[in-house]
């Protein structure tokens, strides 16, 4: 065993990087907090470029450790962007067997495409979901519902919304145009600055074609998103790595009381509980990505990855925003763009208990099978 | 990136494994000190005392660094006293011999250490030297072509039971700090030693070693007079290093019986404890969706703990075996460190989730869970964190050479 990248990933990441450096800094990622859009469509264009869109498709030859690794590293250059969400949705089409765009997409429009899935209330599952798909008066299908932390849903073009079949309420993906009437999406001006949007469905025609695949498609596709957002998972961990090396630079530079910050031991204390909690989250997500990759049963390693990766980027960017002292306070510091989106992974990457329940769920499973096989034995 | 063992991986764990079950002795003392030498002796039959020696030394090539973690994850599992294989002073004195001991101090301790005739001790702490070991002050002085030595050691583990002592002295008088020291092999039969136990609170012994006129002929000097400074750095940072080379590697597939780590891993002893929890709250009819809920996040939460530190294990392993094939393994890896702290946190959320039983110590007791383990653990958990070096020295250590911060110590 290995636990490092290939060659091709090697490269991968390397093109990526001279791309980002040529055409991304800091200070853009920081000048988008105040813009309304909140992204930069001449980069996404220049990352489409890349292929990267294509890469998500199973076809490609790339897998889900190698589009980590192209996050990861658009995560460290703080590259704020639909990219993951329209990453997630291309997997999902591909899952549904719909890769193909389902309508013609003027030639500059970038064809972003995102999943709705999250409905208001505590917490999101699958099983709670209400936004209903029923025959219309005039024949074809109408949509009616509310999708909430829809991410980038002002920038896309095509929404992939989860709802329920009428008459037998069957979970059913259904590709849903940005503009179509009935549509109303409204920002969320939220605490980490992060875009996301509530949707809502009121009547929206629709045809039979809309609905991609039956049930058993729309549940595998259930699980292809819940796994694929693992991705966000990378960006965090490149996003981690950032803000760590800023503050080592910081640590080994700043001098006060005729020393560099760095000799003081309880700054290494923390800076070096912070490094070790993110390789673990790092360890982790390329684990949990390469388990899915493999087309095994990923949930627990998913599961472990996403609370650790949640729990993780919060305590390394509060972290390394505390050893800066204050300079990285204001919006002028490049670590604010980092430490800010810590407060999204509530949404992005889940409710931590969710993934408690999951993990111990699994455990409990095995022990009643050992218990039951030593009573047998 | 390649999470798999190979088909040889997964058949040497499963050898270690067996060998374990079926010769682990029963109903051992969990100290880490216990020493049980009929075991010890089927370890030195299979070659498993020597998984890291170099093959001048071994007679045949070392387990790789991955072989090595997967040894110490089946054994770890097993529950037995770690003093056999890891935590041994004889390990570190065997590896200080193989690089700076006369052929003659090889033939005299490497053969026996090998067939696990006799184990080792070492004694370079004093009273008033601990962490900063330099300022350490017993005495040798020259007489013809002796040494004689005189001082006080302490936390000198086995040093009751064993036969070599490495005993670290300055034979410059007029020196200070790290200059002026030389290292010497002692045989502890000798006049003029005397051993006294410190009762552990963990459980076991370990020993303070008085030295009065110890007589050492000067053929037992370790390296150069005065150079012993480079001795004891290799002995106690021997476990750092390694150049930061990154080999690309071709993407790992499952197949061809290569199989994911995570259907093979078992996370040592602690990856046991977390079994044994879970197998003890199902069995008292506690589930995870009722007012078991808060208890199996907690196991859940530490799950994801040892399966990291896992990941991290073998990670390192792997990333050994690249840099520095085989040389030994080094233990002042992040995994190290994070194991220690590991420990403490296992035994505090089992006592948690257990209550008042978790305190019960034997392993006979009808109403003891996981065979009195927690209780153990519970009282070894301060040992964990300052045996070999303190966390906080193994942490300046890391942050030096692995974060690039300045000296701070």
């Amino acid at each position: 065993m290995a636990l490092q990248l290939t060659e091709e990933q090697v490269e991968l990441r390397a093109g990526i990087r001279r791309l980002l450096e040529r055409n991304w800094t800091r200070a853009q990622a920081r000048a988008l907090v105040e813009d309304p859009l909140g992204f930069s469509p001449g980069l996404y264009r220049r990352l489409l470029d890349a292929q990267l869109r294509e890469m998500a498709v199973p076809e490609a030859g790339a897998d889900l450790v190698d589009l980590a690794v192209v996050v990861e590293e658009l995560g460290y250059h703080a590259v704020v962007s639909p990219l993951v969400d329209d990453l997630v949705a291309q997997r999902v089409l591909a899952e549904l067997g719909a890769s193909e765009p389902a309508g013609p997409v003027a030639p500059d429009a970038l064809g972003i495409t995102v999943c709705a899935t999250r409905e208001p209330g505590f917490h999101s599952s699958t099983e709670r979901i209400t936004a209903r798909l029923s025959p219309a008066d005039g024949g074809g299908l109408r949509l009616d519902g509310t999708k909430v932390f829809v991410p980038w849903a002002h920038a896309a073009e095509r929404f992939l919304v989860w709802a329920r079949l009428a008459p037998t309420d069957e979970l059913r993906v259904v590709a849903v145009p940005a503009g179509a009437p009935g549509v109303e999406i409204t920002p969320v001006v939220n605490a980490a600055a992060d875009r996301w949007c509530d949707v809502r469905f009121d009547g929206v025609a629709l045809d039979a074609g809309a609905v991609l695949g039956d049930a058993d498609a729309a549940a595998a596709a259930a699980r292809v998103h819940d796994a694929w957002l693992l991705l966000h998972c990378a960006d965090r961990v490149g996003g981690a790595q950032a803000a760590v090396d800023m503050t080592l630079d910081h640590l080994r530079t700043r001098e006060q009381y005729g020393k560099p910050l760095g000799a003081f031991q309880a700054l290494q204390y923390r800076m070096l509980d912070l490094v070790m909690a993110l390789d673990h989250a790092r360890l982790l997500t390329y684990h949990a990505a390469w388990v899915v990759a493999q087309g095994l049963d990923a949930d627990r390693e998913v599961a472990m990855a996403k609370g650790a990766v949640s729990a993780t980027y919060a305590d390394v960017t509060d972290g390394c925003t505390h050893l800066h002292g204050a300079y990285a306070l204001i919006h002028e510091h490049d670590l604010s763009v980092y430490f800010q989106r810590s407060l999204g992974s509530i949404v992005t990457l889940g409710h931590p208990d969710d993934w408690l329940d999951l993990l111990a769920r699994d455990l409990h499973r095995r022990a009643v099978d050992e218990l039951a096989a030593a009573g047998e034995g | 990136m390649d999470f798999t063992f190979t088909p040889e991986e997964i058949a040497w764990r499963h050898e270690v494994r067996g060998f374990l079950e079926e010769h682990s002795p029963a109903d051992a003392p969990y100290e880490e000190m216990h020493h049980d030498w009929d075991f010890y002796r089927k370890l030195a039959g299979r070659g498993w005392l020597t998984l890291d020696w170099p093959e001048q030394f071994r007679g045949s090539p070392p387990a790789t660094k991955v072989e090595h973690a997967i040894f110490l994850d089946e054994y770890g599992y097993s529950w037995t006293s770690f003093g056999h294989v890891l935590l041994s002073a004889t390990t570190l004195v065997a590896h200080t011999i193989m690089k700076f001991g006369s052929p003659e101090q090889q033939e005299l301790l490497l053969p026996g250490i090998a067939k696990g005739e006799f184990v080792c001790a070492q004694g370079f702490s004093e009273p008033d030297a601990g962490s900063d070991i330099a300022s350490l002050r017993t005495r040798a002085e020259r007489d013809g072509d002796h040494y004689v030595l005189n001082g006080a050691k302490v936390w000198s583990s086995s040093a009751h039971y064993a036969k070599w002592y490495l005993v670290a002295a300055r034979t410059d008088p007029d020196s200070t700090r790290h200059r002026g020291l030389s290292v010497f092999l002692v045989d502890l039969e000798q006049p003029g030693i005397e051993i006294r136990p410190l009762h552990l609170v963990a459980g076991g012994r370990n020993n303070a070693v008085w030295l009065d006129n110890v007589r050492v002929h000067e053929s037992m000097l370790v390296g150069t007079e005065g150079e012993g400074w480079v001795v004891m750095q290799n002995l106690l940072a021997e476990e750092h290093g390694g150049e930061n080379v990154v080999v690309p590697e071709a993407a790992g597939r499952v197949g061809s019986g290569r199989e994911p780590i995570r259907d093979h891993v078992r996370g040592g002893e602690l990856g046991r404890v977390i079994d044994e929890l879970a197998r003890y709250l199902t069995a008292h009819g506690i589930d995870p969706e009722g007012r078991g809920r808060p208890l199996w996040h907690r196991l859940a939460r530490l799950r994801q703990q040892v399966m990291q530190w896992q990941l991290r294990v073998f990670h390192e392993a792997s990333l050994a075996d690249r840099r520095y094939p085989g040389e030994p393994m080094r233990y002042m890896e992040c995994g190290f460190v994070a194991h220690r702290e590991l420990f403490g946190e296992v035994a505090a959320a089992a006592r948690d989730i257990l209550g008042p039983d978790a305190l019960r110590e034997r392993v006979a007791d009808g109403f003891a869970p996981l065979r009195g383990r927690i209780a153990w653990m519970l009282r070894a958990a301060p040992v964990m964190t300052v045996a070999g070096g303190t966390q906080e020295v193994a942490k300046n250590v890391l942050a030096r050479h692995q974060l690039g911060l300045p000296k701070s110590y």
